[in-house]
C-alpha cells in the first residue's frame, strides 16, 4: 500500500490554519480555565435579545426561533446551522428558566431532529423538563428554502408571537419574513453570514437588531460565558491577526517585487 | 452505563473527524471514507424524511382539531401532501416512472415559488423607502451611494457618467468589505466546525 500525503497549495493551506486555530485554541482554553477571561465588545443585538425573553414570559406569548434555511446535511451552511443549534441551546435555557414559551421552524430533518435535542437537554437542565414539548418543535420543509421562509412567514402571521429570531444561513428570501415581522410589529434579532442577506436584514431588521458575518458565530461565547467557547474566540481572534499580518507581508513582498506570483499561490 | 451514554456519541465524533481529516490529508490510506460518510448523512437524513412528514401530519392535525380560520391552510396542506404522494406512488407503478411528480413539480410548484420569489422586489422596496431616510451622516452617506449606484446602472446620458463612480464603489469599497466579512466568517466556521469536531461544543448531550 503506497501511503503519502496530500500536499497542494490548498491542503498546505488548510493544515497550517488547522494546526495554528488548534495549537491557539488550547492555549487560550487554558488561559481561561485559569480565570483569564477577554473582555468582550457589548453586541446590542443580544442586549434586545434578553428583553425579548422577558417579554415573552411577561405577555405569555411564544419566542419564535429559526435556525436558518440552511440545514447539517448542506455542506456550506453546516457550519451557520451549528452556531445556531448552539445558540439555540442558550436561548432554550433562558426561556425555561424565565417561564417563556419557544417554539422552532427548521427546514431540515437533521436540524429538526437536533433542535429538539438541544432544547431538550436546556429545559431539562433548567429543572423545567416538562415545560417542554417535542411539539413546539417544527419541521416545516425539506431544504427548500422559499417553501420554508413561506412557512416561517405564515407562521409569524397567524400565531400570537412575541418575537422572533432567525439567525442561521439565509439568502434574500429572509426578505419575506423579515418584512412580515416588521409590518406586524413583531421584534425580532436577525443574523446571517451570508452577503446576500445581510443588507436585507439591516434595511429590514434594522441594524441594532442584526448579526453580521461573524458575529453569529461569535453569540454561543456571549451567551455562555464557557472556557472553551471565549478560548475559541481568542483562537479565531489570533488567527485573523496572524492573516493580517499574512496580508501586509504579501502586499509588502509583491509591490517590492520580492515575490513575483505570490497573489496566484493565494488563487490557486 | 450513563457515563458511556456521555461518553460514546464523542468517542464516534471524534473518531470520524480524525478519519475525514486523514482523508483530506493523505492519499492510498483510507481514500473515498470521507465520501462514503457524506452518503451515509444523506441516508439517514432520507430516513428522517418520514419523522419530519409525521411532525407535519401531527401538528396540522392538531390545528383542524383546534378550528378556527386559518384551519383551512392546514387541510390545504395535508390534501395537497397526500395528493403529491399518492401521484408519485401511483404513477411509479404504473409505469410512469417520475413523470407524474415532474408534472407536479414543473406545472404547480415551480409558477408558486416563483410568484413567491418575484414579491421580493416589492419587499425590498418597501424595506428601503423605511430604511433610506437621512436621519444622520451615517444614514446621509448610505443614501448617497444607494443613489449612486442605482443611477450608475441606467444606461443612458446624463447617468452614464455615473456608472464608473457606481464601477468604482463596487469594485473598491464593496469588494473589500466583502473580503473582509468573507475571512472573519471562514475564522468562525473554522471554530465553529472544530469546537464541535473536538466535542467541545455537546449541548445536544450535556
Amino acid at each position: 500500500m503506497n501511503v503519502s500525503l496530500a500536499l497542494g497549495p490548498s491542503t498546505v493551506f488548510a493544515l497550517i490554519v488547522l494546526a495554528a486555530f488548534l495549537i491557539f485554541f488550547f492555549v487560550a482554553w487554558s488561559n481561561s480555565e485559569q480565570g483569564r477571561s477577554p473582555n468582550l465588545r457589548a453586541l446590542r443585538p443580544l442586549t434586545r435579545l434578553r428583553g425579548l425573553i422577558g417579554q415573552s414570559a411577561e405577555s405569555g406569548r411564544r419566542l419564535h426561533y429559526s435556525p436558518g434555511s440552511g440545514g447539517l446535511n448542506d455542506q456550506p451552511g453546516a457550519a451557520e446551522t451549528l452556531s445556531s443549534l448552539t445558540t439555540l441551546g442558550e436561548i432554550s435555557r433562558g426561556t425555561a428558566r424565565s417561564g417563556a414559551s419557544l417554539e422552532i421552524s427548521a427546514n431540515d430533518t437533521l436540524t429538526f431532529l437536533a433542535a429538539g435535542d438541544v432544547t431538550e437537554v436546556a429545559f431539562t437542565e433548567a429543572g423545567r423538563p416538562d415545560d417542554f414539548s417535542r411539539d413546539d418543535v417544527h419541521f416545516v420543509t425539506q431544504q427548500d428554502r422559499l417553501a420554508y421562509i413561506a412557512g416561517v412567514e405564515s407562521s409569524l402571521a397567524t400565531e400570537p408571537t412575541a418575537g422572533t429570531v432567525l439567525l442561521g444561513r439565509f439568502d434574500a428570501e429572509y426578505l419575506l419574513a423579515g418584512e412580515t415581522a416588521s409590518r406586524l410589529a413583531i421584534p425580532q434579532i436577525a443574523g446571517s453570514s451570508r452577503v446576500e442577506a445581510m443588507p436585507l436584514m439591516i434595511i429590514s431588521a434594522g441594524s441594532e437588531e442584526t448579526l453580521l458575518g461573524e458575529e453569529i458565530y461569535a453569540v454561543p461565547a456571549y451567551l455562555d460565558h464557557r472556557p472553551a467557547l471565549l478560548a475559541s474566540l481568542r483562537a479565531q481572534d489570533a488567527l485573523r491577526l496572524l492573516i493580517i499580518v499574512a496580508i501586509i507581508l504579501g502586499v509588502i513582498a509583491a509591490s517590492t517585487g520580492l515575490v513575483s506570483d505570490i497573489g496566484n499561490y493565494f488563487l490557486r | 452505563m450513563q457515563r458511556l451514554k456521555l461518553y460514546l456519541p464523542l468517542i464516534v465524533v471524534l473518531l470520524t473527524a480524525l478519519l475525514v481529516l486523514a482523508d483530506f490529508f493523505t492519499t492510498g490510506l483510507i481514500d473515498g471514507v470521507g465520501h462514503a460518510l457524506a452518503l451515509w448523512v444523506s441516508m439517514i437524513a432520507g430516513v428522517l424524511l418520514l419523522l419530519g412528514l409525521a411532525n407535519i401530519a401531527w401538528v396540522h392535525l392538531q390545528r383542524l382539531q383546534k378550528g378556527g380560520a386559518n384551519r383551512v391552510y392546514s387541510l390545504a396542506l395535508l390534501v395537497s401532501a397526500f395528493v403529491v404522494i399518492v401521484a408519485g406512488v401511483i404513477g411509479r407503478a404504473a409505469g410512469y416512472q417520475d413523470s407524474v411528480s415532474n408534472w407536479i413539480f414543473q406545472y404547480i410548484y415551480q409558477p408558486l415559488a416563483t410568484t413567491l420569489f418575484s414579491l421580493l422586489a416589492f419587499l425590498l422596496i418597501s424595506a428601503a423607502l423605511r430604511t433610506l431616510r437621512i436621519r444622520n451622516i451615517e444614514s446621509a452617506l448610505l443614501v448617497i451611494g444607494a443613489v449612486v449606484v442605482l443611477l450608475g446602472q441606467i444606461a443612458f446620458t446624463p447617468f452614464s457618467s455615473l456608472s464608473s463612480i457606481s464601477q468604482w464603489f463596487q469594485d473598491y469599497p464593496v469588494l473589500g468589505i466583502i473580503r473582509g466579512i468573507l475571512i472573519g466568517t471562514a475564522l468562525g466556521a473554522i471554530a465553529t466546525s472544530l469546537r464541535y469536531l473536538l466535542g467541545v461544543d455537546n449541548n445536544y448531550m450535556r
